[in-house]
């Protein structure tokens, strides 16, 4: 996206929650991260994040303001979603009433597995590839809630086993520039790094 | 009952933390310095570790302030998950740690005192954030808890307490054994059989590590095992441990 010289990666601020993980891994990578705030901030920024602080309804009481601008920026700028940030891009959510922003079918559940939290590393199998240049391999989560028994099509790509079922672990949507990833890349040293590594360079495209 | 073994257990170097060095005591007494926070966080994330955790071992108001710009040096040098712990009172202490770049608290004395503080962190900011740390001693046949850095003796239970806390909604215990802490004899091995009867949350085994068979040993029971001196001194290399875990069984990330 004709970006030379530093990407400026916006992350969403919710108003709750941490994102200095993000900044610092931005940092890292020599992208330059920036609070998004309102509109204004939103279209001054190359690449977007939806971070994964705080809990399903704060999260969209927050975002209301800009979800307007969010569906005009989408599909022109990368956005990827982390952790909540991806569950926020479906219908809805066991963890709060509000409606998610929409843009996939699916609704996110309460995860049932021998151990909730689902915290730690655990295993991305890939049945696809995806531009993002995602890997398979180990990488960190930390959550309750996900997208449980998705259908194996994309944007459907990344899928990681829990207990019983299977957890959707990356969403890899080409076409409307838009990612997800269920485990936090930030956290999940070099692999994770390159995600979003990634990200910047779908920017730069 | 052991643990389910299809999850992947964790391997987490800790650093106990005093003016911006590393230091390491036996039985919580007897300091002695260990190295440079930065420099041992960012060797351990290349040698494989899972997380990290920093504790403040100094809890004085100005020790304070030196801690946090600690902790914000190894959250800008390391992209692992990252626990802080030690001195934390309440929220405004959970909240400038987290603003520092923890990805976790371990909330300690502050929740024996009063468990209500356990609820409200884990409801700001999720119980996947919240480690509650459960220091513990054998006494007549029961795990007694002991807070302010293990000076204080209870008449909490500590398995009983570790399902109080779970239900208030910590997200994790970390549980050390004060008898076994830097002994490098093993870990309570009986202590956290126990407790992976008692709770449905993730485990981090500390105190006692020496050998790599005593990780392998206490990962049966416990999701996690934290180390200190072995790790800091170079006895054992997180790599190599993991290599040997992984051989016997154990499903680690590689």
């Amino acid at each position: 996206m004709r970006v030379r010289g530093v990407v400026k990666v916006g992350v969403v601020n919710y108003g709750v929650g941490n994102v200095g993980s993000i900044f610092n891994a931005l940092r890292r990578i020599e992208a330059e991260p920036l609070l998004i705030n309102n509109t204004a901030d939103l279209r001054s920024v190359d690449a977007v994040i939806l971070p994964g602080v705080g809990s399903f309804n704060s999260a969209m009481v927050n975002l209301s303001r800009l979800t307007d601008e969010l569906n005009r920026v989408r599909g022109s700028s990368p956005i990827l979603g982390i952790c909540l940030g991806l569950q926020l891009m479906f219908k809805g959510s066991d963890e709060g009433e509000l409606r998610g922003l929409g843009w996939y079918d699916g609704w996110v559940n309460r995860i049932r597995g021998p151990r909730v939290p689902h915290i730690g590393w655990d295993y991305v199998k890939l049945s696809g590839d995806c531009n993002l240049g995602v890997a398979r391999g180990y990488y960190y989560f930390m959550h309750s809630y996900a997208v449980v028994n998705p259908v194996n099509e994309p944007p459907f790509v990344g899928f990681t086993k829990y207990g019983d079922s299977t957890i959707l672990s990356v969403l890899c949507d080409e076409g409307n520039a838009t990612y997800g990833t269920q485990f936090h890349p930030e956290k999940s040293g070099k692999l994770g790094l390159s995600i979003l590594n990634g990200l910047v360079n779908l920017a730069r495209r | 009952m052991t643990r389910p073994i299809g999850l992947v257990r964790r391997i987490i170097p800790c650093m106990d933390v005093d003016a911006d060095i590393v230091v390491k005591g036996v039985n919580f007494e007897g300091l002695r310095v260990m190295g440079d926070p930065v420099e041992l966080a960012s060797r351990y994330e290349e040698e494989g570790a899972d997380e990290l955790f920093l504790l403040d071992i100094t809890a004085t108001v100005q020790g304070r302030s030196t801690f946090l710009e600690t902790v914000r040096n190894v959250a800008a040098a390391v992209s692992i998950p990252l626990g802080v712990g030690g001195g934390i009172r309440g929220m405004e202490d959970a909240d400038a740690a987290f603003k520092a770049g923890a990805d976790k608290v371990s909330i300690n004395t502050a929740a024996v005192k009063d468990p209500s503080i356990v609820a409200k962190l884990s409801r700001e900011y999720g119980s996947q954030s919240v480690v509650v740390a459960i220091d513990t001693r054998r006494i007549n046949n029961e795990w007694r808890v002991f807070i302010m850095g293990g000076r204080r003796e209870t008449l909490l239970n500590a398995v009983d307490w570790a399902r109080t806390v779970e239900e208030l909604g910590a997200g994790e215990l970390l549980v050390t054994s004060i008898d076994a802490d830097g002994t490098r004899a093993g870990y309570d091995i009986e202590l956290y059989r126990r407790l992976a009867d008692a709770v449905n949350i993730p485990v981090i085994a500390s105190g006692g590590a020496g050998e790599p068979s005593h990780f392998l040993e206490v990962l049966k029971y416990a999701d996690a095992a934290l180390a200190a001196s072995v790790f800091h001194m170079g006895v054992i290399n997180i790599s190599i441990l993991k290599a040997y875990l992984s051989e016997l069984g154990i499903r680690v990330r590689i």
